[in-house]
């Protein structure tokens, strides 16, 4: 083939081009591409462009195995050259290098953490095949002119809603009852029973390993237990159709067996019964009665039906159809029942809390890695100087600036991996995770190094873009401007901003759990030993209470139907007095009590007398607290008529307010009723000394009376200190986030520090040469970094005050959110940035200015 | 030394024979007029480049004449050592083929 002339109207075609260029070495690409191009251009003229076509591309294909060959060869020479400098570089600076890797590596490493208790908690109920149309029935009613909220529904109220409403597919009933007595032979537990009706099977995803999920519930005394329960009373041996003792009467028989149902479930039970035994075990649930509200109802919508609808059209269905005026229905889809509290807020408030932290841990880490890594290449000028003489082009500085920073942030993510799989056990135990829930790796792995790798790429995009376009001969003379310094002072002022922020909020976060931990509850707490009464200790109630206070240190006791804390059980609206506004709502929370209740907790009386066994008729009586009497709008209470349920009394005593309900809740209007039958649990006040003892009397008391149940006994303190978990748990997390927030900021500060004194190398050699003092030099940098942190407050404090606010909206008593708590917060973060920036001012101003104008 | 492969021997003996004309397409042509194989562009680069690496060619790049489109174009030369390496070559198979006849000798 002879080169006939030029056609340059004529181009090779677009895909064979491009091919060629990626295949084709670039040193000798000009060269080579003229020759296809040449005999392209030929045959296009002479034999036309298909045949020419066909030539081009059997050039390519034939020549490919030995193309793709060199090519590859090549590649790999220059990468070990690269290698081998970004090893030596790395070297070279290992505090930086180490910083920088370290910084990206622990907001990674955080990120994933937070993300997995994330997904922990919002992947909760999750797993039902139909989780999408699952939900429950919730029911609101106005008491006083508060909207209330409850997740409770009367027995018939399922069956009803699924013959009534086409678009429910299924309703079942659910309830469960804890401190049941479980007995097989000798093995004895307290349990919590879950009672369902069977429609829970075909609505909810509960894997059976044995038995026939259709009938399972059908049939009454039968029972269906998870796997660890089968454990526990059976071992090794086949649980079906052995039967097992329910309170030492009830005989139940296993007819399957369910794979453990996840804590956090909102059906999480050990054993499962159905739903007709508890009428059997507790008369109560009767299938007629409209007016029990205790069990939850779940249904099932038909697919593609909007819920929000149904949950309209539902709304006024009890009125309509049971005149219950006061009592609205509505649905709550499954997948938001674990997140969202009725009244709003609940652990989504939390979720969003920390999802926002991860994203600016991961945010503010990026960015150092960005920041530092920039500000590093500009040592490195002159290395690329020196490549661009000996003939490196700047596709290849590009690739290799790139590839080192994107390799750095592979590794930091590497890194971030090793230490989210050690720190996974120990956040397990502080959010409460169960072991049986893995880490999720499929899902958040690839995202995880997809955001590694941008990171890298736009932590070398500067000096692959900018400094590679930069002439040779200016870049060996000298030092070049890099980066945009407002930029990356506004990047520092933003993290600094969010360092404070969280610390504000991890203040103010202690401060509300001391608060509620040191608050005066109106009753005394400490050294109080409840233990739950069982059938056959109420049935011998008054020897039981005699033995127990025989002993020195049992000071008092009382039987009542909640401990102090937990939200009492019974609340009625069924009330008259004396004067009584006909239009009034009221609500009434009641807890039973003996005689002793009030000094047994300490409760003072604000008028009146406590319930005595001086009295004869005292049962017949009334105690009421200051709110109730207060919201009854009664003018002198005291030997009123009162009315709870038909049943007539006299008020005769007011007790001072006390918290008888988490602190979440102000003080509701209570009753403390004499009444024996509701007792549930012995509260006992026994004194300070010689603990064991006292606890082994009460042991021993009680196994007489009741042989056959097992033990258990909590110290009151313990249990309300428990009450305020989630918020201690989300404080020892902050405690955490707001360490490693700050230690990512001052990374990024120190690297900025390091920067900045680089470039003022020669101004701070020159002030010295004309007389200034080291210490005047180190005030001259660390002003600059002052005013940034303290413009960092004017993000940081709004933004706190706005998150802390909402955060306590969750409390009816909270701390004070005082100013002093945010300036603390400020002087704190300013000292803490005034020093990581000494490490490099100081530096810099004992220098000896000669080494620094050495290249004047 | 190292061996050269028959491919390295065409290229290296066009390169010898086209003397002070040798650049890629003329080496190809060269190959093809003489052997009749035609090789395509890439498969002739290659082995020239591994035998430049090898210091068996030498390189000079000419300024662009109309010839090959006005580009400046990679000559190629046989070096001292690629003369040896060849000379080497030829006396190794020369004693193979010695007594050889196009027709069969035994019967």
């Amino acid at each position: 083939m002879k080169p006939t002339g030029f056609h340059d109207s004529i181009h090779i075609p677009a895909v064979a081009g491009l091919l060629l260029r990626i295949l084709l070495p670039s040193g000798d690409y000009d060269d080579l591409i003229g020759y296809y191009r040449i005999g392209y251009q030929d045959l296009c003229s002479t034999r036309g462009s298909k045949k020419a076509r066909i030539w081009l591309w059997s050039q390519i294909l034939r020549a490919l195995p030995v193309l793709m060959h060199m090519k590859i060869l090549g590649e790999m020479i220059m990468f070990t050259n690269y290698l081998k400098t970004a090893v030596r570089n790395f070297l070279r600076h290992i505090t930086y290098s180490f910083i920088n890797v370290l910084g990206l590596a622990i907001g990674f490493a955080c990120c994933l953490l937070i993300f997995f208790w994330v997904h922990h908690e919002w992947s909760c109920d999750r797993h039902h095949v139909q989780a999408d149309n699952i939900h429950q029935v919730v029911i609101q009613w106005l008491e006083g002119d508060r909207t209330r909220w409850a997740r409770v529904t009367p027995p018939p109220l399922a069956a009803a809603l699924k013959s009534e409403f086409p678009e429910i597919d299924e309703a079942a009933l659910f309830t469960t009852e804890d401190r049941i007595l479980v007995e097989h032979g000798e093995t004895r537990f307290m349990e919590t029973i879950g009672f369902a009706s069977p429609e829970l099977f075909s609505i909810f995803t509960v894997p059976l390993r044995k038995g026939d999920p259709v009938t399972a519930l059908s049939n009454p005394s039968s029972m269906i237990i998870d796997e660890h329960t089968a454990g526990k009373y059976f071992g090794t041996e086949d649980p079906l159709g052995r039967p097992l003792v329910l309170n030492h009467k009830y005989i139940f028989q296993v007819v399957g067996i369910m794979r453990n149902i996840p804590e956090n479930s909102v059906i999480h039970c050990p054993l499962l019964v159905p739903f007709q035994d508890i009428q059997t075990l507790f008369d109560r649930g009767r299938m007629d009665n409209w007016g029990e509200y205790g069990f939850r109802t779940f249904v099932l919508l038909r697919d593609g039906s909007d819920y929000e609808a149904v949950s309209a059209k539902l709304d006024r269905y009890l009125e309509e159809k049971h005149e219950e005026e006061n009592i609205r229905l509505s649905l709550q889809p499954l997948t938001r029942i674990h997140l969202y509290a009725l009244e709003g807020g609940g652990a989504i408030l939390y979720i969003y809390i920390f999802i926002a932290v991860a994203s600016f841990i991961l945010f503010i880490a990026c960015v150092n890695f960005i920041n530092l890594t920039t500000a590093r290449s500009a040592h490195r000028v002159r290395e690329i100087g020196m490549r661009k003489v000996v003939g490196a082009d700047r596709r290849q500085l590009i690739l290799q600036f790139l590839g080192e920073s994107v390799f750095m942030a592979l590794a930091s993510s590497i890194l971030a991996l090793i230490m989210a799989a050690v720190l996974l056990a120990p956040l397990r135990q502080l959010a409460g995770i169960p072991d049986s829930r893995s880490f999720p790796f499929p899902v958040i792995i690839p995202v995880f190094l997809a955001v590694a790798f941008l990171t890298g790429l736009l932590a070398g995009a500067y000096p692959a873009f900018v400094l590679s376009s930069f002439r040779p001969a200016g870049m060996l003379r000298s030092r070049q401007n890099t980066g945009s310094p407002f930029l990356r002072k506004m990047l520092v002022v933003f993290q600094f901003a969010v360092s404070i922020s969280l610390l504000i909020c991890m203040t103010l976060i202690s401060r509300q759990i001391d608060y509620l931990s040191r608050k005066p509850l109106g009753f005394e707490k400490d050294h109080v030993v409840y233990f739950p009464l069982n059938p056959e200790l109420l049935n011998q109630y008054e020897p039981l209470r005699h033995e127990l206070l025989a002993h020195r240190n049992v000071l008092n006791l009382t039987g009542t139907s909640n401990y102090l804390g937990r939200n009492p059980i019974w609340s009625t609206e069924t009330l008259d007095w004396e004067g009584k506004d006909p239009n009034l709502r009221f609500n009434l929370y009641m807890i039973s009590v003996d005689h002793e209740f009030a000094d047994t907790f300490r409760i003072e009386m604000a008028e009146g007398r406590f319930y005595s066994r001086e009295f004869e008729n005292d049962d017949k009586n009334f105690i009421l607290n200051e709110t109730a009497i207060q919201d009854m709008g009664l003018a002198s209470p005291l030997g009123k008529e009162f009315q709870i349920h038909g049943t007539r009394g006299r008020i005769i005593g007011i007790v001072k307010d006390f918290h008888f309900r988490p602190l979440h809740r102000e003080v509701q209007p209570l009753a403390l009723i004499l009444q024996r039958d509701w007792h549930n649990f012995m509260a006992i006040k026994i004194d300070a000394a010689d603990v064991p003892d006292t606890i082994a009397h009460i042991e021993q008391v009680f196994k007489k009376f009741s042989p056959l149940y097992p033990f258990e006994y909590h110290f009151l303190d313990q249990t309300l200190d428990r009450m305020y978990k989630s918020e201690s748990r989300s404080r020892s997390l902050f405690q955490y986030f707001v360490f490693l927030a700050g230690f990512i900021s001052c990374l990024g500060l120190f690297g900025l520090a390091s920067f900045t004194v680089e470039k003022r190398t020669n101004e701070i050699g020159v002030r010295k040469v004309l007389g200034a003092s080291a210490s005047g030099i180190v005030v001259l940098l660390s002003r600059e970094f002052a005013y940034w942190v303290l413009a960092a407050n004017l993000i940081a404090w709004p933004l706190a005050y706005i998150v802390i606010g909402k955060w306590l909206e969750n409390f009816a008593y909270r701390t004070a959110v005082r100013v002093d708590v945010f300036m603390y917060s400020s002087l704190v973060a300013l000292l803490i940035a005034l020093i990581t920036v000494s490490f490099q001012t100081v530096k810099a101003a004992v220098s000896d200015p000669i080494e620094a104008l050495r290249y004047e | 030394m190292k061996e050269l492969t028959l491919q390295e021997q065409y290229v290296l003996l066009a390169v010898f024979h086209m003397k002070n004309n040798a650049y890629l397409l003329s080496i190809r042509d060269y190959i093809l007029e003489a052997t009749g194989k035609d090789l395509a562009i890439g498969t002739v680069y290659v082995p020239l480049e591994r035998l430049r690496r090898l210091g068996y060619l030498d390189v000079h790049v000419a300024r662009p004449t109309n010839k090959v489109g006005g580009r400046s174009t990679k000559y190629y030369r046989l070096t001292e050592s690629g003369h040896r390496a060849l000379t080497h070559t030829k006396r190794r198979l020369d004693r193979l083929w010695e007594g050889f006849s196009a027709a069969p000798s035994s019967k």
